[in-house]
């Protein structure tokens, strides 16, 4: 644990000096706003253009795309967060395996690196939820906020994610490739399989199947119903309407454990793996 | 509470499997270094000196054989043996550029949970000693290759390790902070009794001065091991001879090769001449090599009989000098 918690320490530390190397405070609220605020009104204009074009089923569904879309840029940055670190310090700075031979725990090092990412990146949820209710009228106020569902939600996605990009570091780790693409393919793909731009119910079966068996949809469909009151009603048809909400905790605590106990040993094997393949300095030629 | 040996292989083997063939980079590696010995490693290009290097710091798992660091097995005891190693290679341009150099040593004292005041301290003593004093709030990415190598160095040496391990430090060095390092590192070892460093090299003279003894590495066996002086002393009844020629034929050099009494000759190409090492079991067998010279059409340009080197050792040894190997490979 000692172990754990000095990598972590040391990998939050190089993570905020490395990421968030701005001169001007004001710089860095308007980048950590430019991503998902972009997304953000991209997925509203679109919205509002398929509305005009008569596709409408009559329910506006922007408050569901702009939560979805808002949340999800946070999930698409951990995910890849640790990953990313693997590869840049072991391709780019050629440190890893400086920080393989010191006694202390890599898997601790990469959640600092993960932490770091999200602590820098995660103001901007607020600032653009924020910006959704006053410019763009989503329905998110402060009085109807259920806070306390809101918290537990945020800490069990976190650690949803944060386990899943551990995975992802493990198989980067084990690749003997210049695996960029891992991260960003895994999250491309759970934009569309997580519901965070559109209902699933507008999947073809199969894809429902496999939507329904991702964490991270019923994450956002926790989120939504922690910041917009409306979120359950079935005019929105959602295909979770149906799930209580002590059963959507139920389902993201499950994932949670699952993840962890898949995401520790698997770290342990990838250290093994990339030992026995002589990974661990790799140079592929960047 | 210091081990028996410092080091220990027993049998280290190592394949790596491509797509194209299987590849036996140590074959039977016997190792034995005693705490506060300056070991070195010397050897061809691919003969297996990184190898054995990442083995010993847990970066590789070996294939066969045991291999002990501090008394530890680098297989089972990993976490042990990363408590009293460092490792720093040459070559590299390693280091996060966005921090400053202090940032990046700090960095790493923090991973063996140093305390930040000692290791500022020891941060400050190293700047002063490599000459990187007015550079420690520089930004990594504004020092040079040879800059940051020094910096690298002195991550290695910043966690006070037991065993530290040396690939070709000086690679792509200047000559000042060559020496510089190279005084360096046996300072430390002669001020901190115990302190053992693991030294691959391809400078014969670096492996000659610096090093108690030297192993002979050549397609992942270990050919010799001994101090520079026994090795030298080995070939005390030989005579060594070298000679400047005008440019001499591959065929002068099989002509040579094939008389009786002859060790080994080795070739290294200049402009306009050629310098030969060759190694005699006796005087008197000088002449016929002579005549082998007119044979094939070679002026002599001055012969002089010297002290067998370090690099004769390793001629005798590997059939051919570093030098070649390093055109060839
Ligand atoms: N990851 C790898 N995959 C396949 N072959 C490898 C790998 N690493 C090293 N080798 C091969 O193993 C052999 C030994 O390599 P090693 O790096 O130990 O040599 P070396 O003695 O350090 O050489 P040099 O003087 O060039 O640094 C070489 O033939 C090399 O090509
Ligand atoms: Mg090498």
């Amino acid at each position: 644990m000692q172990r754990f918690l000095q990598a972590f320490r040391v990998g939050a530390w190089l993570g905020w000096k490395t990421e968030s190397n701005w001169t001007n405070p004001l710089f860095y609220i308007l980048w950590s706003l430019l991503l998902p605020m972009s997304n953000g009104l991209i997925m509203t204009m679109m919205l509002r253009v398929l509305q005009r074009t008569g596709n409408s089923s009559g329910a506006d569904l922007l408050p569901y795309v702009f939560i979805g879309t808002v949340v999800y840029s946070i999930v698409a940055l951990l995910l890849d967060s640790m990953a990313w670190a693997v590869l840049e310090d072991r391709e780019r700075m050629g440190m890893l395996k400086y920080i393989a031979i010191t006694p202390s725990s890599m898997y601790g090092y990469l959640w600092g690196r993960g932490f770091a990412k999200v602590s820098i990146n995660f103001l901007a949820v607020p600032l653009t939820l924020t910006f959704g209710a006053l410019v763009l009228d989503i329905p998110i106020r402060l009085s109807t906020i259920n806070w306390p569902l809101l918290l537990v939600v945020v800490v069990l996605g976190l650690l949803i994610v944060t386990f899943a990009a551990q995975i992802l570091a493990g198989v980067t780790l084990m690749i003997a490739r210049h695996a960029g693409f891992v991260g960003q393919a895994v999250s491309g793909a759970l934009y569309l399989f997580t519901g965070a731009l559109f209902p699933i119910t507008v999947l073809p079966n199969w894809m429902q199947v496999i939507a329904r068996a991702v964490p991270l949809t019923y994450w956002l469909e926790g989120m939504r119903r922690a910041l917009w009151v409306d979120a359950q009603n079935p005019v929105y048809n959602t295909g979770l309407n149906q799930l209580s909400t002590t059963n959507l905790l139920l389902i993201l605590l499950a994932s949670a454990v699952a993840m962890a106990v898949i995401s520790i040993p698997l770290q342990r094997r990838a250290e093994h793996r990339a030992k026995e393949k002589g990974l661990l300095d790799m140079n592929t030629a960047y | 509470m210091q081990p028996e040996y410092a080091i220990r292989t027993v049998n280290l083997q190592r394949t790596y499997k491509t797509k194209e063939r299987v590849l036996k980079a140590l074959d039977g590696v016997d190792l034995a270094v005693r705490p506060g010995e300056l070991f070195g490693f010397l050897g061809p290009n691919g003969a297996g000196k990184t190898t054995t290097i990442k083995i010993l710091t847990t970066l590789l798992l070996p294939s066969g054989g045991t291999a002990e660091v501090w008394g530890f097995d680098v297989l089972h005891e990993a976490d042990a043996v990363r408590r009293h190693i460092n490792m720093v290679s040459g070559g590299e341009s390693s280091g996060y550029g966005l921090l400053t150099v202090r940032e990046n040593l700090w960095m790493f004292t923090q991973f063996h949970g140093m305390d930040s005041k000692l290791a500022n301290k020891r941060i400050d003593e190293l700047l002063e000693v490599m000459g990187l004093a007015d550079r420690a709030k520089t930004r990594v990415s504004f020092l040079s290759t040879g800059l940051r190598q020094k910096m690298n160095y002195i991550r290695g040496l910043l966690t006070d390790p037991d065993v530290l391990f040396l690939d070709e430090p000086t690679l792509g060095l200047d000559v000042e902070a060559a020496r510089t390092l190279r005084t360096y590192t046996r300072h430390w070892l002669d001020t901190n009794p115990g302190k053992t460093v693991v030294l691959t090299t391809h400078y014969m003279q670096e492996a000659d001065e610096l090093c108690d003894r030297v192993a002979i590495i050549s397609g992942g066996t270990i050919l010799a091991c001994d101090t520079p002086t026994s090795l030298k002393y080995s070939l005390q009844q030989d005579v060594v001879f070298r000679l400047f020629t005008t440019p001499v034929a591959p065929a002068f050099l099989q002509a040579v090769e094939q008389i009786e009494g002859v060790q080994s000759i080795s070739q290294r190409s200049g402009d306009q001449r050629d310098e030969l090492s060759l190694i005699l079991r006796d005087d008197a067998i000088l002449p016929q090599v002579l005549s082998q010279l007119a044979t094939h059409n070679a002026g002599l340009l001055s012969l002089e009989k010297r002290q067998p080197t370090l690099e004769d050792v390793f001629v005798n040894l590997v059939g051919h000098s570093l030098s070649e190997s390093e055109t060839t490979a």
